[in-house]
């Protein structure tokens, strides 16, 4: 994944990779400091902390320029605010039932006001796809089944003793994920969708107790 | 009683895994024919992905891309529109028409699939064949990638379209005209039957324009760029 970061210089993919990366790091402080395990947890957030710099000295000038694009460009003219724009209008025609999942592609040409040079196939927001595509209420069920799963390990994060590990990799996975799918939509990957599915599965499985069951 | 719960429990079990596995059977089942779908178009590959961008490709690259996705179910409506588009540029639109029409009932939505209807149409039926084509229009009237194949399919129906779309048609002309990137396909629209007169139509009043664009493609031609 760092390679990954470090090749594509991607804005919101190192925006999402810090977001899941602090949660991760804000928990194992949480977790040492009760164990009053305060150097360790010092030592470990320290080590954190560099691999990041590590990381942004390798691609921060490739980044920074992705920035300077974003910025000189004028951020009412980039792409993605046209695609949202495009997305909320489909939203606002069909705001209980959608247009149906997948229909984006089909439907944006309808809802557009700007030519562009490009094949618009996604919104680049899973969020803004899921409700134009199923409707508010749909899309708002679903994305609290994903919330509520991801809280479960949460709380299996700080109530459980043994393999608690699992749980507090889906809450950073589903951190990460859920960041990215502001500017992105990863969750479209079957691969993505295959592995975050198959860590949220684990964690979910052992953010309970035996007892608990 | 408490001897015989757990036996309950596993006389429960197996079927209540079962069940929990259904969900993913009926994805799995619902997914399948869009899966075989993808591998129909990855093998057709790179027909669909230049059809959609406009990029001419050999002949038999399309004939062999129509075979290819011939094999893609008839439920998806999308790919059976690749298929229709690879057989009528393939030199082939009265076996297109049908394949069109039909996929067209599973996505009426689709404004570049009306467009390709228009094409197999345009020397049996033009007027059907300008009703499909104000269709795209009105669907996707703006679109950068469509535009070209619109105005392409549009001019030689000029009489039979309704005003609104000789109107859209004459804006986008003028907007293709602006554009340097979109320059092979304003070459492409006069070589077409019905082109140069669109073309003339988008700079009425413009007379110095005209005769400006009229120089530089005459200079195109010479080599003189």
């Amino acid at each position: 994944m760092v390679s990954t970061l470090i090749a594509t210089a991607s804005r919101a993919g190192n925006a999402a990779f810090l977001a899941g990366a602090a949660v991760l790091l804000a928990f194992s402080l949480i977790l040492s400091m009760r164990r009053a395990r305060t150097i360790w947890a010092t030592s470990g957030a320290f080590a954190v902390l560099a691999g990041l710099a590590v990381l942004f000295a390798m691609n921060g000038n490739m980044l920074a320029a992705h920035l300077d694009d974003l910025a000189g460009g004028g951020i009412s003219s980039t792409t993605r605010l046209v695609l949202w724009g495009a997305a909320m209008r489909m939203i606002h025609d069909a705001p209980l039932l959608g247009l149906g999942l997948g229909s984006y592609q089909s439907a944006y040409p309808m809802y557009s006001d700007v030519t562009m040079r490009f094949i618009m196939d996604r919104v680049h927001n899973d969020y803004l796809e899921l409700a134009a595509g199923w409707g508010l209420a749909a899309a708002l069920l679903w994305c609290s089944a994903i919330v509520w799963l991801t809280w479960i390990c949460a709380r299996g994060v700080l109530t459980r003793r043994r393999n608690r590990v699992y749980p507090m990799l889906a809450v950073g996975a589903g951190v990460l994920v859920g960041a990215h799918s502001i500017f992105d939509f990863s969750l479209q990957m079957p691969a993505i969708a295959l592995a975050y599915a198959a860590i949220l599965g684990l964690g979910v499985a052992q953010a309970f107790s035996t007892r608990e069951l | 009683m408490d001897a015989q719960a757990p036996a309950m429990n596993d006389r429960w079990l197996w079927p209540l895994r079962l069940a929990l596995l259904l969900p993913a059977i009926a994805v799995l089942f619902a997914a399948l024919p869009r899966f075989i779908s993808g591998l129909a178009l990855e093998a057709a590959f790179p027909a669909p992905a230049y059809m959609q961008m406009n990029v001419p490709l050999p002949k038999n690259y399309y004939g062999d891309a129509a075979q290819i996705l011939s094999h893609a179910p008839s439920s998806d409506g999308d790919t059976q529109l690749w298929r229709a588009e690879a057989l009528l540029r393939n030199g082939r639109p009265d076996e297109a028409e049908p394949v069109a029409a039909a996929a067209l009932s599973r996505d009426p939505a689709s404004a570049r699939g009306w467009i390709v209807l228009s094409e197999t149409l345009q020397k049996r039926d033009p007027q059907k064949a300008a009703a499909a084509l104000a269709l795209s229009l009105e669907l996707a009237p703006r679109e950068y990638f469509l535009m070209p194949p619109q105005m392409q399919a549009g001019a030689p129906l000029w009489r039979y379209l309704p005003p609104n779309a000789q109107d859209r048609l004459v804006e986008d002309a003028r907007w293709l005209i602006g554009s340097e990137q979109l320059r092979p396909a304003l070459r492409d629209l006069l070589a077409t039957e019905g082109g140069p007169a669109l073309v003339t139509r988008a700079f009425a009043g413009h007379s110095n324009e005209l005769r400006a664009l009229n120089r530089e493609l005459a200079r195109e031609r010479l080599g003189l760029h």
